[in-house]
């Protein structure tokens, strides 16, 4: 279903998507910045900071149980990163007014306390309440901290800094920790107030209505802005020499990451191939990767390869014993090389095709894959999931393997049992 | 047989008693692109032994897990090629009582549909095909014990039971694994993937005429099926108090688990989804508690807690991070004591309610979610969408008996993973 699109103002963008397939209405608004070692703790915070609650319900316990006396919904902050963009997002989501027991106006209600939650934050003396603020810098201080946890995404995460050094893409969506301890109330509530005048955003409304209301209610609130405009992201061909880097620790299966710059990004028109090419060398059950790696070597439980289009990179990620991971290496770089020089079926091709298409097509189904798909795009771009499958279907084979061959092997990054340990 | 029900959304479940043995549930969803199907049998890591000819089996730990990897591998080809033409999404899990095989897709549904229901009736196991197995499960292991979210979790039940299976880790370990054989497999196979142990639940885009024009052609009739499914005796209290572990983790991760009494193999609907409710009292971000426990620096918004049951055990689960779990446990038990003191507020009863009605509900919007939620119901023998039936007629005086009965220390555990230089 295509959405709506409106431009109230300026930087903004209002998507409608009326929909009564859904027992539930949800609407997200995302600020976008550009991801940047010096604000990015700042930004992370903020989200989680004003879904503690709104002047009217001004905490945790006061805003949460008016929630669920909405029945059970949900006004959340999150935090993403898309290429070298932050997104800091504020979402709703509530049962439609259909359901309500009591023919409450359940889902006007609630989006009025999103609007609260970003605009009418419970303030003293101007600024945001030190308590509170020391609350949400411990618990961004306590992610940066976790992210050492999940051995697959930390080492993914460490794959990426050494693929782009010094680029604003290895800088961790968190920030760092120096940073966010140095946060004050008065630095964040100055950011909360410029993002309101500067960020570019994108509201997405879903729901039975026709999201009218919600739209006028957020352009009177928002008043007159001039919205920043976002920096192009960073370009960089591979290095000429594969970096490598190993850390180690104490764990029982070591982490292998493979980084290629492809520089396929944004509007390239290669990318639908390049999304094509990659999921026949490592997105599927049915790629070159899981088919050898796993399952004819039985080197690994998971070997799987990402694109970001947003980036123009694509990561190898697997997880294996020490002894193989040369071996490992190897063959992902052999199967590459097959991708590259057109070693694949006519018939690979079009099941890769096949399961992108599927993938897509199953987006509309799900209210939150559907505002995940269009705030996750950045301001500057709206493509929806049917222009996306109209280039999807139009790849050939030969622009697969043009695509293919832009994939530049850049560097490796190693988890590795700690050796320290044994001898000591 | 066919039966229909007319769900609180005013949309219509079928249910059919098939003829080869199978119960199979069609849920189709009106304006829907996309259709979830699921596979699934009564069978999973807590099934540690069979019956074979009048002689009990005990089984190698993990070998349930085992068994779902290698039905993907049929004689000729294995399933994930086969899918690969359909473009459907297709994936397996097992967990402690159930194996489910499942596809998601936006097209060709019959095909993938024909898949599923053929290649999980077509067992093919051989030395070669189970030996090659053992590398990719044992890097299933590895990476699962590097993942202290999962550590602290399983070590959690392994010091709560004392005889119930669920102690033990569902893919069971790389020694434990080594012991698998074909013919194990196939004991297990024939013991479990019986039509009359199983239950196919479609949700999405599909109808019941198209569903059953597959189930005609490919199900094979099962022969009648009986199945011992005793578990061992369980104490009422926990077999240890603590357990702790040490990994590479900055700030310690921490399950609180109480113990609930199961009779049986379920405790019923409504006193599980008012336990469900007696957690989100306790800690839920509209607890008096979350709020205390925040302010002292003691959580952060990953804590919180759930019901985490299965066939013959029950616990209520409270964990987070903490750079003291222990003085969060205490804060908790501190709370329930207040709690069993003071009885559950009238409003704060109500709000729940309203809230559990409204989440209950949301559940409906997703293919999967729906799917799951029939293959769940079914296994545990209660009727389909049971909760989102019942959740307006909880009552308080059924939160205020599970406060106080199934929340005692006697009853409880505390499980950390924590970073080495803290110890």
């Amino acid at each position: 279903m295509e959405p709506i699109v409106q431009k109230p103002l300026d930087g903004v963008t209002f998507l409608t998507i009326t929909d009564d397939r859904f027992t539930t209405a949800r609407i997200s608004v995302s600020l976008y910045v550009p991801l940047a070692e010096q604000t990015a703790g700042l930004y992370a915070t903020l989200p989680f900071l004003l879904s503690r609650g709104c002047r009217r319900f001004d905490s945790v316990t006061a805003f949460h149980r008016e929630l669920d006396r909405l029945y059970g919904a949900t006004v959340n902050g999150s935090l993403d990163v898309s290429g070298e963009t932050q997104i800091l997002q504020l979402y709703m989501s509530c049962l439609d007014d259909r359901f309500a027991l009591k023919g409450e106006a359940v889902s006007a209600e609630c989006a009025e306390l999103l609007l609260d939650v970003l605009f009418d934050p419970p303030l003293e003396n101007g600024v945001f309440r030190a308590q509170d603020v020391e609350e949400e810098r411990r618990c961004t201080l306590e992610s940066i901290a976790a992210e050492i946890n999940n051995k697959r995404r930390y080492a993914a995460n460490r794959g990426k800094e050494v693929l782009c050094k010094g680029e604003p893409y290895a800088v961790s969506r968190f920030g760092t920790k120096e940073r966010v301890e140095a946060l004050t109330p008065e630095e964040l509530t100055a950011a909360w107030r410029e993002l309101l005048r500067t960020a570019p955003m994108r509201v997405v409304y879903q729901g039975s209505g026709d999201g009218k209301a919600v739209l006028d209610a957020f352009v009177n609130r928002l008043g007159e802005r001039r919205a920043n405009t976002m920096p192009a992201v960073v370009q960089n061909p591979a290095k000429a020499e594969i970096a490598r880097e190993n850390e180690q620790m104490d764990v029982n299966q070591c982490q292998l990451v493979l980084g290629f710059r492809t520089e396929v990004s944004g509007d390239h028109p290669l990318c639908d191939a390049l999304r094509v090419a990659n999921a026949v060398f490592g997105a599927t059950p049915h790629s070159l990767l899981f088919r050898h790696v796993r399952e004819e070597h039985s080197l690994c439980y998971y070997c799987v390869s990402r694109y970001d289009r947003r980036k123009g990179i694509v990561l190898v990620e697997s997880g294996v014993e020490e002894a193989s991971l040369v071996k490992a290496e190897e063959e992902i770089l052999r199967q590459l090389e097959d991708l590259k020089n057109g070693k694949f079926t006519d018939e690979e091709l079009e099941n890769a095709r096949l399961s992108q298409l599927d993938a897509l097509m199953g987006i509309q189904d799900s209210s939150g894959m559907i505002e995940e798909w269009y705030s996750s795009q950045g301001p500057d771009r709206l493509r929806s999931p049917e222009q996306v499958m109209d280039g999807i279907r139009a790849v050939t084979r030969e622009q697969v393997i043009e695509a293919a061959k832009t994939i530049a092997h850049d560097c490796v990054f190693t988890l590795t049992p700690d050796r320290k340990e044994e001898t000591a | 047989m066919t039966k229909t029900y007319t769900l609180v959304t005013g949309e219509t479940l079928h249910r059919i008693d098939h003829a080869s043995g199978l119960t199979i549930f069609v849920y189709p969803k009106k304006g829907y692109r996309s259709t979830y199907a699921m596979f699934g049998t009564r069978y999973g890591s807590v099934d540690t032994a069979f019956i074979k000819d009048g002689k009990r089996i005990e089984v190698p730990a993990g070998i349930a897990h085992y068994l779902e990897h290698k039905l993907f591998e049929n004689e000729d080809c294995d399933a994930f090629e086969r899918y690969a033409k359909t473009g459907a999404s297709a994936n397996a899990f097992t967990s402690f009582d159930v194996t489910a095989y499942l596809f998601e897709c936006s097209d060709r549904f019959s095909e993938s549909l024909e898949i599923l229901l053929d290649f999980v009736q077509k067992p093919y196991f051989t030395e070669a095909t189970v030996q090659k197995e053992q590398g990719i499960i044992g890097q299933e292991i590895r990476m699962c014990e590097d993942s202290p979210t999962r550590r602290v979790m399983f070590n959690l039940l392994r010091a709560m039971y004392k005889e119930h299976p669920v102690r033990i880790d569902i893919a069971g370990t790389v020694e434990s694994i080594s012991h698998i054989t074909p013919e194990l497999l196939y004991d297990c196979y024939y013991t479990f993937y019986n039509l009359h142990n199983m239950v196919l639940t479609v949700c999405g885009n599909a109808t019941v005429e198209e569903v059953l024009e597959v189930a005609d052609r490919v199900l094979i009739p099962a022969k009648p099926l009986s199945l011992d499914s005793s578990l061992p005796a369980e104490p009422r209290e926990t077999f240890e108090k603590e357990i702790e572990q040490v990994m590479p983790v900055a700030v310690p991760l921490f399950y609180i688990g109480y113990k609930c009494p199961v009779e049986g193999l379920h405790p019923d609907p409504k006193t599980l989804l008012t336990a469900e409710m007696a957690i989100e009292l306790l800690c839920g971000h509209g607890s008096e508690l979350y709020a205390s426990l925040m302010r002292d620096g003691l959580i952060n918004d990953s804590f919180g807690g759930e019901l985490f049951e299965g066939r013959g055990f029950a616990l209520m689960l409270i964990g987070g991070v903490s750079r003291d779990p222990k003085a969060v446990q205490e804060a908790v038990q501190a709370e329930i004591v207040r709690l069993q003191k003071n009885g559950v507020d009238e409003t704060r009863f109500e709000e729940l309610k309203a809230s559990f009605y409204g989440r209950l509900l949301c559940r409906f919007n997703s293919v999967e979610s729906s799917a799951t939620a029939l293959m769940d119901d079914y296994f545990h023998g209660f009727e389909p969408f049971v909760y989102s039936e019942i959740a307006a007629s909880l009552e308080k005086a059924d939160l205020d008996r599970i406060l106080t009965e199934w929340m005692v220390p006697e009853c409880s555990t505390l499980s950390v993973v924590r970073g080495k230089e803290e110890v």
